[in-house]
């Protein structure tokens, strides 16, 4: 008998023994169970009311992006100007809020300098990457990168995310515009552009996320999310393409590392009934798919990937996932009716 | 009196607390199973089609049914199911852990009589003309996706004529298109058939939308009659409704084939 089954058995034991009508509405509550989504090692249950705030007060639009600061905070980026950012506690209370002047906030990246915590945030319809402090005062603006030649104006560089290697240099996915990756170093001066829209191995289909892989600490490289094109793409630090990783049927936003694992927020299943069709992906140390949460169980045939999707209707249009100190995971949504993040507790 | 009210005050707080502490947790049977994935090689029988349905979570059934919106008393779907009837079929997941999913169908044709000829009078519209000339006769469906290229889309009217060498016996006639209203796609305004030069048969008011929906729909006009020629002229909706985004703006509409059932 699994576990499961077996509360489930004591839970209607119980009920069968204090079934008095004074307290049948109280113990009713028994003959449920909490929903436990996830695959093999990677498995969660689902807090839907983490992070609930009052929405006159601390409202949310689009919750794009999520990440943990050094002092185990959770800091949300949303594209409501009322409150850019969103500081919680780790149980869900808001510690703090601030930015109005990001009207496209859409990349939150952490880093740290000489022990001091940094964000850079991408605001594609400002066309800039902002390097502020945790507490919103702005470092420096990174605006077009006209030099590269790459662009005609600044309308056509949309920036979805950056990543921080561990030199200090910055690179910034054009994954709304012209699907560059334009690397920088930590002042702010081009070092180099690679990518470019197109179907080669080079370049991108909605470059959307991108992350320094360390986890080999003698070879990091960069992953990429080619969202449109169900892909993740591996390059050097210098931009040479190196490999792809195909994840038939995920939308994947942006790769997430944490461990030896990869998190990916999947914002749709490509070919779902339903565009709200988003599930969380986690990939392990091999980079193979582990566990899927609200979606089909990886499944591999000939080591090839069969094409995934959602399978219940929990997930709307998942677009970030952050993972704390304790592998839980918050998931900020894109297009879900202005509703706050949903948290995963794992188990 | 005082302690007294102490110990009902704890004894209804606490049962207060009993009865309304939120779960911390989301429960069983509080939300809904997506839809099951189908898949066909076609949606036009020859022979047979190969239907395949799935959704891959443990745990999970699916039913099926013809005949009505099928539940846990219908045909059990466990393996890929082998059609040669039209009809349309219909598929549900269902889980102990969660609410039942919505119905998703397939509608699943008889071939047609081929015509000898074709003549188009109209162009179609460049960024979406389907396979060539002979696209919404080979028959072949399309899919939901208005990218797939047996989709051929039209901003005015298509229009154009099929031929016999020898007259043969046309029962109705089965024109297949898309509803896909985000994408402005929307089902015909008017169709017009003249038979063998003659006798007129107009359809007006195909379908009225009143929300977004996509669906891939199919409407059979009765012919009964033996033909030599065949025009069809389907007009497109000349202003979208007051509810859509667009409206009053032309709608595209997109078809994928026309059955001609002996």
């Amino acid at each position: 008998m699994s576990r499961r089954k077996f509360l489930k058995q004591s839970g209607y034991l119980a009920m069968g023994l204090l079934s008095h009508p004074f307290t049948s509405g109280a113990l009713s509550l028994n003959d449920k169970e909490d929903v436990i989504i996830g695959h093999n090692s990677h498995r969660y249950k689902v807090d839907l009311n983490w992070g609930k705030l009052d929405a006159l007060k601390t409202p949310v639009q689009d919750c794009h992006e999520m990440v943990q600061d050094s002092k185990g905070r959770i800091l949300l980026l949303t594209n409501h100007t009322k409150n850019n950012v969103i500081v919680y506690d780790k149980s869900g209370k808001l510690l703090e809020s601030w930015g109005t002047e990001y009207p496209g906030a859409h990349g939150l990246s952490l880093l740290k300098e000489n022990g001091e915590d940094f964000l850079l945030i991408t605001d594609y319809e400002r066309h800039q990457v902002i390097k502020t402090t945790l507490d919103g005062k702005v470092v420096f603006e990174l605006d077009y990168p006209k030099e590269t030649g790459k662009y005609q104006s600044k309308e056509e560089y949309k920036p979805t995310e950056t990543a921080v290697a561990a030199n200090g240099d910055i690179y910034v996915a054009d994954g709304y515009g012209n699907q560059n990756i334009i690397q920088y170093n930590h002042k702010g001066e081009l070092i180099r552009i690679f990518g470019g829209r197109g179907e080669e191995n080079t370049q991108f289909l909605n470059a959307h996320g991108i992350c320094c892989d360390d986890r080999d600490s003698k070879n990091p490289s960069l992953l990429i999310t080619a969202r449109e094109m169900n892909a993740l793409k591996r390059f050097s630090l210098k931009g040479e393409f190196l490999e792809t990783i195909p994840v038939p049927g995920a939308l994947i936003c942006r790769p997430v590392i944490h461990g030896k694992d990869i998190y990916f927020a999947v914002l749709r299943s490509k070919s779902a009934f339903h565009d709200d069709s988003g599930f969380i992906l986690i990939m392990n140390e091999n980079n193979e798919v582990v566990s899927c949460p609200g979606a089909s169980s990886p499944l591999y045939t000939d080591n090839r990937l069969e094409e995934l999707y959602q399978t219940i209707r929990l997930f709307q249009h998942p677009h970030d996932v952050c993972v704390d100190d304790d592998e839980n995971l918050y998931v900020a949504q894109w297009n879900s009716g202005q509703s706050y993040p949903i948290k995963l507790s794992r188990v | 009196m005082k302690v007294k009210w102490h110990i009902f005050g704890w004894f209804f707080l606490l049962l207060g607390c009993v009865e309304s502490e939120p779960k911390l947790f989301l429960q069983d049977q509080q939300i809904s199973l997506s839809p099951p994935q189908l898949k066909t090689n076609s949606l036009i029988i020859d022979s047979s089609i190969t239907l395949t349905a799935d959704l891959r979570l443990e745990g999970v059934k699916i039913f099926y049914s013809k005949t009505e919106n099928p539940d846990s008393s219908s045909l059990l779907y466990s393996a890929p199911l082998q059609l040669n009837e039209a009809g349309t079929y219909r598929f549900r997941a269902f889980h102990p852990d969660f609410l039942p999913s919505e119905t998703v169908e397939v509608q699943l044709f008889e071939k047609g009589v081929s015509p000898d000829d074709l003549k188009w009078y109209t162009q179609v519209s460049s960024p979406y003309p389907g396979l060539g000339d002979s696209t919404l006769i080979n028959n072949k469906r399309a899919s939901l996706s208005f990218r797939d290229s047996q989709w051929v889309g039209f901003d005015t009217v298509a229009s154009a004529q099929l031929y016999w060498d020898n007259r043969t016996f046309v029962k109705s006639l089965t024109l297949g298109f898309l509803v896909d209203t985000k994408s402005w796609i929307f089902p015909p305004k008017e169709i017009t058939l003249i038979l063998n030069g003659t006798d007129t048969i107009h359809k007006r008011n195909i379908k009225t939308l009143e929300d977004e929906d996509l669906k891939m729909e199919a409407i059979t006009i009765p012919i009964s009659k033996d033909l030599d020629s065949i025009k069809i002229e389907v007009r497109n909706l000349q202003q979208l409704p007051f509810w859509h985004a667009g409206k009053g703006n032309k709608a595209w509409l997109f078809m994928d084939e026309w059955i001609l059932n002996e």
